[in-house]
């Protein structure tokens, strides 16, 4: 498969959406870093800058990602990806759920004080993390229902 | 508003969503939301969905009183 081919081509009203999640994703983490700026006095001494920046970031790709989905207007829709995604989002979504159960244990268990748990490599990075998978997943797996309902309806 | 005239025209052609997404080159979502009235379509889009189920743009996309 050359490099060429994994280029996908999306319509105008994908376009539009596209445009639109990315909009939206921009502006979330600005709104996120503003809020970080203004009120990080606050919790500077429990959240670490590194957990602070990764949840921002993420958050934002993950609402990019989502809103893309839902309206489909993302890449991974594609016939040439979505057979893959098929059987990638439901197992991703276990997975994830495993993760935020087993990291949700671990805080309570292991890490216990809240600088641990928010610090470098904590398990409140995991959570966040696999929160927002699982975000994705859920997102890709609602349109293949949407697709499914349309495409029985039509 | 939903658009019925495109769907009934393009159920006359007995062609499904995915059928006539792939003869004017969008995807089978942009079809069902025009369908649906989500979403409206570019002359360009408009006039490539006519020449695939040969009608006019009157026929299709002008609003009856």
């Amino acid at each position: 498969m050359t490099k060429q081919s994994y280029f996908v081509q999306l319509d105008e009203r994908q376009r539009q959406f596209a445009y639109q999640s990315y909009f939206y994703g921009f502006w979330t983490m600005v709104f996120l870093l503003w809020v970080q700026i203004v009120f990080g006095h606050f919790w500077k001494s429990v959240l670490s800058q590194e957990f602070v920046t990764f949840s921002i970031l993420i958050s934002g790709v993950c609402l990019q990602t989502c809103y893309g989905i839902i309206k489909g207007a993302h890449p991974f829709l594609h016939p040439k990806f979505a057979k893959q995604l098929s059987l990638i989002a439901p197992l991703l979504a276990v997975v994830s759920l495993g993760v935020i159960a087993w990291s949700v244990w671990e805080m309570l268990t292991v890490d216990k004080t809240l600088p641990v748990i928010f610090g470098r490599g904590g398990s409140a990075g995991m959570i966040v993390l696999y929160l927002n998978l699982f975000a994705m997943a859920c997102s890709f797996l609602y349109r293949k229902r949407l697709d499914a309902k349309e495409e029985a309806d039509e | 508003m939903k658009n019925l005239r495109l769907k009934a025209a393009r159920a006359g052609k007995d062609l499904s969503q995915q059928a006539l997404a792939d003869a004017v080159g969008v995807s089978r979502q942009t079809i069902s939301a025009i369908e649906k009235g989500d979403y409206n379509p570019t002359i360009n889009l408009c006039v490539a969905i006519c020449k695939a189920l040969d009608r006019t743009l009157d026929e299709l996309f002008w609003e009856q009183e």
